[in-house]
């Protein structure tokens, strides 16, 4: 009794710090007018009523995709502008609430989701409807959630003193960013610039299809929780991506592609050099892919590219230092696995010439739009910037409301996804070298480390692979006398966070890769990775062992 | 003489197609860059091992809208211009190709269907995507047919070993029609209006008021040598409004309007009108009582007699349905004989293009396998005549009667188009009701129902389980022997299909259309069905599903004390 009363302090507290006004829109309108009702009338006989609900409305613009192959412009497909809705509602009590069990782990993705709606009519009582539905929803299932879970802890021999409380509320925070109407974008001039420079792929006989996109997106994101947490925030970007499809000169069919996002904003005049420029270097690159040699295995030295080192890190820490409290029961884990750095903590996981920091107040890079900008987290807390490493240990780990460590407090991590409850996530994740080195630099000691080892060459890796096929898209061989020589065939094999301790050096020059765990990564990037390139001492790669293609039936036209 | 007659109204709908040429197939440059290609292609690929033996490009392109309203706000606008490109090639031998049904694996119907640039701009761009598109198809071609030459050597013998395939006939033919024109700022501002209706309404839990355009030009060559070029045209104005009761039964109330032009969508009077009433139902349904499961005389209103003949004869008469062993073929071997009422004659005939001025969306000028559309005739007076044939033959149908159809993506099977109910002996709908009265009191039945409209169902077509139907009527009333009506919930119609229609004592006069998408193997395909209101000398109903979930535990936002 004297627990409950405790929270109930604690939360009414809250409620009176998130004292900042609302913005005055049909968003907040209708999040705030149902939650009130919702609060206060929603009950089912016979089960707690909700003691926190959070709301989350995402606005997405897709601009009409412009896209051409070899010149010729596709007719714009569907232009979106898609309203969706996401309401999550916990019962119980801080001390033991609904959220974090996951009744049957075979459906995990779909118990373990905020209820959703996509396709809210822009319209104050239609989004209340909508909430109004969700709401229900959520309830219901929270409802359900809560009984399954203290059954299941009823099996379990627990110890009330080291029992960790479900939820521990924070001081609540607010951040609202003035969203301007998505700007109005010059789509002929787009379209000519797709053409024109897709058209450059004519010159390359061997070229099955060359493709150019350019796609302006705004989402815009409203959210709202009951103790008082409200932010609104826009991510506006042009993702801008290159394809390619050919059959090197061993008849294997290769993709390759290339993306950027860039700042959407109305004046695009000023991206004609660079998307010039970036299309050249990408034809001489797929000259370079037609013409590779097969890979051999090889254990030794690997530098990787600015491009593919943000993926490296994605795949060795980004992916374990997240979701760090874990879910019940214990097989539940079938859609996030727990990240396995929360034991690491002072423990030395990578190697000290690079810091890493996860910086959430950071909403561009240098000119570079960051998809993990997010100044308050989805429990309503103010993101801090951490210090994640320092001198190679691990110093710092994202926390959210739902301890996973008796006294830990919330550091604003905590991130709603459309999968997942909110758990534990990195934003804008910055590595800042302590002695950068230039390209140039990194080659000659890549080349000193392989005269060291007897090696004939090490390996540049210009891309890294993240998903279940292991094949590096793009990989040059460098040799001791400077030669290089593209390769293609090559996977990575047996990949732990270990290699963080490799890393040797680190490059002069960032590059940002939007990463996520989410769905439809490229349009909504909600992570970030600014890294520079990054040497390691130690890669084994070896041939991926696929067969070569067949060649084309009839020649190209 | 009536049998002759019959014909040659048949006859004169299907004549006049030829004249409906307006344009040059020979000058339209889409088909002179897709014949090329396919000539090129078609050439080495039929040296292939396994040969492409036939192949054939569909190109569509199209312009589309999708408007979409609840609660008194724009939900979706949608508006996209597409050009793409389907190819459909046949490896093997049409004694066996890549599409025959597996019987120990899956069958897949997609065909590759991808987006290429628009042939206006660029032709070698087009004709570039249109290669690449040739070389994925064929690859997936083949790699079928291996898979089709596995399963004929282990799998059981084919009860029908018809060919998998016969070539269509050459045909020619170009026809242009002006594209369809709306304004959409009065038809979003129309649909937000309707849409504000159902705010305040406690026993409304979703609703949604939409707007659907497709202008599309669809340009075909196959290796047989067929040019053609033809529009597809559709635009429907749609609503439906849904609730469900605390014991979890869900009601739906739906409207639709098909036109060809902003002149014959609903004013805004009607629709309001239309929707207001849709309420009321819906609000009646609400309260009405649960019918129990019962046997008793029913009137089947006209367009819920139509998705009844869509649902329970038209997909048994596909003539694939006919030929796979894993189908009931429940009128396989009942060519000639009698298989409904004797009063009932059945066309499909997707050469008209409407009906008592409602557009038809089963209307097509050529099936998606090239083949002119045309009626037929598939029961005269009760007697089954035929089936509705793709260029798959089948025991005793050897050639294609225009019924190839699928979604974009998707390898055309037997569906069907518009449907057409014909009765032989009408009376007026009232004189209908009073022979219902009579046949309650002759079978001292406690009351009769008619079904005013349907949401659809399914048939079961499959061996593995029972032949029958199942559909669920939206709006039902009991009618007692003294006239008296009362709304009621909560059934579905069941039976098989081979009683079912012989059960049609009766028709009424009053054909209507009802106009839908219909899913099947080959996806979802416009369709139509028309038909009379007619009397069942009985029909039996049972229980119908149930949400699992109760509904929201609060009313509407909008609703709080009404």
């Amino acid at each position: 009794m004297k627990k409950i009363l405790c929270v109930a302090v604690l939360l009414g507290l809250f409620n009176a710090v998130g004292a900042t006004k609302l913005p005055d829109n049909m968003y907040f309108k209708a999040m705030k007018q149902e939650m009130d009702r919702s609060l206060k009338k929603l009950r089912r006989p016979g089960s707690p009523k909700p003691f926190y609900i959070a709301y989350k409305l995402e606005n997405l613009k897709l601009y009409p995709t412009v896209a051409a192959l070899l010149g010729s412009s596709y007719p714009s497909r569907k232009r979106d502008d898609v309203l969706s809705a996401y309401a999550w509602v916990d019962v119980g009590n801080a001390i033991q609430d609904s959220m974090g069990y996951v009744h049957d782990a075979y459906y995990a993705q779909h118990a373990y989701r905020s209820r959703r709606l996509v396709e809210i009519p822009k319209g104050y009582e239609a989004i209340r409807q909508s909430l109004w539905q969700l709401t229900d929803q959520a309830y219901v299932f929270a409802t359900e959630v809560f009984e399954q879970k203290q059954a299941y802890l009823r099996t379990k021999a627990t110890d009330p003193k080291t029992q960790l409380p479900d939820f521990v509320p924070h001081q609540q925070s607010s951040y609202v960013q003035d969203i301007k109407p998505a700007p109005t974008i010059d789509e002929k001039q787009l379209a000519r610039w797709v053409e024109e420079f897709s058209a450059r792929g004519k010159q390359y006989p061997f070229l099955e299809q060359f493709y150019l996109s350019i796609t302006p997106v705004q989402r815009e994101v409203y959210y709202l929780n009951s103790l008082g947490g409200f932010y609104q925030v826009a991510f506006p970007a042009m993702h801008v991506k290159w394809k390619a499809k050919l059959r090197n000169k061993d008849g294997f069919k290769q993709i390759r592609s290339k993306t950027f996002w860039l700042p959407l904003q109305e004046n695009t005049g000023k991206w004609e050099e660079f998307l010039s420029h970036q299309t050249n270097e990408f034809l001489d690159d797929l000259n370079t892919v037609y013409e590779a040699v097969p890979g051999q295995n090889y254990l030794g030295p690997v530098l990787l590219a600015s491009q593919a080192a943000g993926p490296f890190l994605e795949s060795v820490f980004v992916k374990n230092i997240q979701n760090l409290k874990p879910l019940l029961p214990e097989n539940a884990e079938t859609l996030e696995k727990t990240g396995s750095f929360k034991e690491k903590l002072d423990q030395r996981v990578i190697s000290n010439v690079i810091d890493l920091y996860d910086r959430p107040d950071w909403s561009d890079y240098d000119g570079w739009p960051l998809g993990g900008f997010m100044p308050v987290d989805d429990e309503g807390v103010a993101a801090q910037t951490l210090q994640l490493t320092q001198n190679g240990k691990l110093v710092n780990l994202p926390r959210t409301s739902r301890p996973f460590e008796k006294g830990a407090r919330s550091n604003g991590h905590a991130r709603l996804t459309p999968t997942s409850l909110p758990r534990e996530r990195l934003t804008n994740l910055f590595v800042e070298a302590k002695a950068p080195k230039t390209w140039e630099e990194l080659q000659e000691a890549l080349i000193k480390k392989c005269k060291e080892l007897g090696l004939e060459y090490g390996y540049i890796l210009y891309d890294f692979p993240t998903g279940d096929d292991k094949t590096v898209a793009w990989v040059q061989r460098l040799y001791v006398d400077g030669k290089t020589e593209p390769v293609y065939g090559l996977q990575v094999n047996d990949l732990t966070p270990r290699a963080l301790r490799d890393i040797r050096a680190a490059g002069d020059v960032a590059f940002v890769t939007p990463a996520s765990p989410e769905l439809f990564k490229e349009v909504l990037p909600a992570q970030s990775i600014i890294s520079p390139a990054l040497l390691l001492e130690e890669l084994e790669l070896g041939p991926d062992n696929k067969k070569a293609d067949q060649k084309p039936f009839v020649p190209k036209p | 003489m009536k049998k002759i007659f019959f014909l040659l109204f048949l006859m004169g709908a299907v004549l006049p197609l030829t004249a409906q040429q307006n344009c040059d197939i020979t000058k339209q440059k889409p088909i002179e860059l897709l014949s090329a290609q396919l000539k090129r292609s078609f050439k080495v690929l039929q040296k292939q091992n396994p040969p492409i033996y036939y192949l054939s490009y569909t190109y569509t392109q199209q312009e589309t809208a999708e408007l979409s309203a609840q609660d008194g706000a724009l939900a979706r606008e949608q508006i996209s211009q597409e050009s793409f490109v389907q190819v459909f090639p046949r490896a093997g031998s049409s004694r066996m190709d890549n599409t025959r049904t597996l019987k120990k694996d899956r069958t897949y119907y997609t065909l590759t269907n991808v987006d290429v640039p628009r042939w206006q701009e660029d032709p070698h761009a087009f004709t570039t995507g249109v290669w690449n598109a040739t070389e994925q198809a064929v690859e997936d071609a083949q790699q079928d047919f291996n898979r089709v030459k596995a399963d004929a050597q282990t799998a059981s013998t084919r009860s029908d070993d018809s060919p998998d395939f016969v070539l269509p006939p050459k045909e020619t033919f170009c026809r242009e029609e002006q594209p369809l024109q709306f304004d959409l700022e009065p038809i979003k501002k129309l649909l937000v209006k309707a849409s504000r209706l159902t705010t305040d309404k406690p026993f409304v839990l979703e609703s949604e008021f939409s707007f659907s355009m497709q202008n599309a030009q669809r340009y075909f060559v196959d290796s047989v040598g067929t040019q053609l070029k033809y529009p597809v045209r559709l635009a429907r104005l749609h609503y439906t409004i849904s609730g469900q009761s605390a014991d979890g039964a869900n009601f739906v109330r739906a409207g639709f309007y098909d036109v060809l032009g902003a002149d014959q969508l609903p004013s805004e009077e009607k629709l309001l009108a239309d929707v207001t009433q849709s309420i009321g139902e819906l609000e009646a349904l609400s309260k009405a009582p649960e019918a129990p499961p019962a046997t008793v005389p029913a009137i089947l209103k006209n367009r819920a007699m139509a998705v009844f003949v869509h649902e329970v004869l038209g997909h048994r008469v596909e003539g694939h349905r006919q030929k796979e062993d894993a189908f009931g073929k429940t009128f396989t071997d009942k060519m000639g004989q009698p298989v409904v009422s004797p009063l009932i004659s059945i066309v499909d005939d997707a050469t008209l293009p409407s009906f008592n001025n409602i557009p038809l969306r089963g209307f097509y000028y050529y099936d998606d396998e090239g083949v002119r559309a045309r009626p037929v005739v598939l029961v005269e007076n009760g007697v089954l005549k035929n089936f509705l044939m793709s260029s798959s033959p089948v025991k005793g149908f050897t050639a294609s009667n225009g019924h190839g159809r699928g979604a974009e993506g998707k390898r055309p099977v037997a569906r069907m188009g518009n449907t057409r109910v014909i009765a032989s002996q009408t009376v007026p709908y009232e004189q209908l009701e009073q022979q219902l009265l009579e046949e309650i009191r002759k079978q001292h039945a406690p009351y009769g129902v008619i079904i005013e409209d349907l949401s659809g169902g399914f048939t079961i077509t499959q061996t593995s389980f029972p032949q029958a139907f199942k559909l669920t009527p939206t709006l039902m009333y009991r009618i007692y022997p003294d006239g008296r009506k009362e709304l009621v919930r909560g059934i579905d119609m069941v039976g098989t299909p081979l009683m079912s229609f012989k059960e049609i004592i009766a028709a009424a006069d009053d054909y209507d259309v009802f106009n839908g998408s219909c899913g099947a193997e080959s996806g979802w395909v416009p369709v139509s069905g028309i038909a009379p209101s007619v009397l069942l000398r009985r029909l039996e109903l049972e229980k119908t599903g149930k949400a699992e979930s109760k509904p929201p535990l609060l009313p509407p936002p909008f609703a709080e004390g009404k």
